[in-house]
């Protein structure tokens, strides 16, 4: 049987996607006329069964078949109208097994012909929309298959760079700290070397004039000029040494102290915003309960922005040990009862041990790994050149608390001081702080 | 014949102590400010006994010492430091001195590190076995 061009648009359109509904229509050309004549006989059997109920020839079924039909090809479709006429003509219409049609049934007989014909043209019509609609759904899904999938490629590429470069920020971030532990800690090692040098010369010639002196002491008689020279250039060495440290003082204190009248709130505001970055890198919360009124001191903003970064730091790396899980840093400022203003910065790291706390202001003094210990030292000199007190205690739960406290501005201070304020050399005893 | 010590070092306190205690003891020493002042002496290399400190503007102690056994001058040498360092002791050893002191020294040890040296020159081998105080 000849295969009819809609069957082999069908089997053409199922080649061109294996897997689909069509593909047995392609592998099974006979399978569609077959399925034809099944309709029909279906027609035949529904509309004879309606006629033994009803009493009445109904042509719905045929063209239900031919409908079917077509919908599996042009040619099933014409098989199906053939066939239907040709069954209503020679089996509904008397006489039966006849050809003739009388002329009261021909008017009843073309209509159903052409209902017939008009079913499968729209049939047919519809099937060739549909097929051509899939084709386009297909090239459009595919169109889109391949779209997203250039999509993914896209953004595995930017989430690789974007991981790369994350990656590259945060070796830098760690290149960057080791870089600048390591260059501390070589000017540390060199300013070490540097005053072990200055201070071991005079050492070195008051030990040898004092055993000298004593050898000629011990000498009968004794030789009380070469022991009283000896003894000078003890006292002249002696002398060297204390000069020696004088300049290394001297070397800290280069710029006399420029004070104004400046608001520590501000300080406060400035040295977060320099630590913000430290602070996102780490998750750690901030909270500020600082005083609703400008609190005026006289200071250098510069020294004083050195303070208080220096224990936003400490606060900061205290938190970055592991283990710390809650990280908070609270910082307050407040007017105490006698009227000085207090700065305290609260950490939730692991805290202060008492020994700790009376020791953290001394020289090189460090809790920290790797610490040199000379922050919180400076820091103190700097607050006490201010006419203030440098303090520390445990926090109010858990972690460490550091602050000090700083006279406040007389109303008149607008002119700049060079004085150094009272010398205070002992913390504060109370250690609890000024600013519950 | 007289031991004579030669003691090298920028630093006059410490070079006019160092005379002062070993005439004390007895010995006879000599002072000179640097290397260069050393060498310009009339006869550098008659000293018995060699005190050199090491950081000193222009040439080091070590420096003369290893310029010294390269002209054949091997004169027992101390050297002696304000600024002691791991490195430099190793390459002070490595030179064959017979002793690499920190400042500062007691006079125990300078007098038996001196002695030393001296009973080494005695024997006149200044490369062996180096000593550190």
């Amino acid at each position: 049987m000849p295969v009819s061009d809609e069957a082999s648009d069908a089997a053409a359109s199922a080649h061109s996607e294996p897997g689909g509904g069509g593909s047995w229509v392609r592998r099974r050309p006979l399978v569609p006329y077959g399925l034809t004549v099944g309709f029909v006989a279906a027609a035949i059997a529904a509309a004879a069964l309606i006629q033994l109920t009803t009493d009445h020839f109904l042509a719905f079924p045929f063209y239900a078949a031919v409908v079917a039909s077509a919908w599996l090809g042009i040619g099933p479709g014409l098989v199906a109208l053939v066939l239907s006429t040709v069954v209503v003509e020679d089996i509904w219409t008397p006489p039966l097994l006849d050809w003739h049609i009388s002329l009261a049934e021909l008017p009843s007989f073309v209509a159903f012909v052409l209902c017939a014909a008009m079913s499968l043209a729209w049939s047919s019509q519809r099937h060739r929309a549909q097929r051509a609609l899939e084709t386009t759904v297909q090239q459009r899904t595919a169109d889109l298959v391949r779209a997203n999938a250039a999509l993914q490629v896209e953004i595995a590429e930017r989430e690789a760079a974007e991981q790369e470069r994350m990656q590259t920020a945060s070796a830098l971030r760690v290149a960057e700290a080791e870089l600048a532990r390591t260059l501390r800690l070589a000017t540390v090692a060199e300013l070490a070397a540097a005053i072990a040098h200055e201070i071991n010369q005079p050492l070195a010639a008051i030990v040898a004039n004092g055993a000298a002196c004593a050898r000629f002491l011990a000498r009968q008689p004794p030789m009380l000029d070469n022991a009283r020279e000896a003894a000078g250039c003890i006292v002249a060495d002696g002398h060297r040494a204390g000069d020696v440290i004088a300049r290394i003082r001297s070397l800290f204190n280069k710029e006399p102290p420029r004070r104004r009248r400046l608001d520590i709130n501000e300080v406060v505001h400035q040295v977060l915003d320099l630590s913000q970055g430290a602070i996102d890198r780490q998750h750690v919360a901030v909270q500020a309960d600082l005083a609703a009124s400008p609190l005026f001191v006289m200071g250098d903003p510069v020294q004083l922005q050195q303070v208080m970064l220096n224990l936003v730091t400490n606060a900061l790396e205290a938190m970055a040990e592991p283990g710390v899980r809650a990280r908070q840093l609270t910082v307050r400022t407040a007017v105490d009862h006698t009227g000085a203003i207090g700065v305290s910065v609260e950490d939730t790291g692991s805290g202060l041990d008492p020994e700790q706390v009376s020791r953290i202001f001394e020289e090189f003094y460090s809790t920290k790994p790797g610490g040199i210990g000379v922050g919180l030292s400076i820091s103190r000199s700097i607050v006490e050149a201010h006419g203030g007190s440098l303090w520390a205690s445990s926090g109010e739960r858990c972690g460490a608390r550091v602050g000090f406290n700083l006279p406040t501005a007389p109303a008149d201070a607008a002119r700049p001081g060079r004085d150094r304020g009272v010398i205070r050399s002992t913390p504060r005893s109370d250690c609890g702080g000024p600013c519950r | 014949m007289e031991r004579l010590i030669s003691i090298v070092d920028d630093d006059k306190p410490v070079r006019d102590a160092l005379q002062r205690i070993l005439k004390s003891h007895g010995f006879t020493a000599d002072v000179f400010a640097s290397a260069e002042q050393f060498l310009n002496a009339p006869e550098p290399n008659r000293a018995s006994c060699l005190i050199l400190d090491v950081r000193m503007p222009g040439m080091s102690g070590l420096a003369l010492h290893d310029y010294l056994t390269a002209e054949g001058c091997r004169i027992p040498t101390i050297l002696i430091t304000a600024c002691p360092t791991d490195d430099e002791l190793t390459r002070a050893v490595a030179s064959g001195v017979v002793s690499y002191l920190p400042k500062p020294f007691s006079e125990q040890a300078l007098l038996d590190t001196v002695r030393k040296a001296l009973a080494r020159g005695g024997r006149n081998d200044p490369r062996g076995p180096a000593e550190t105080g």
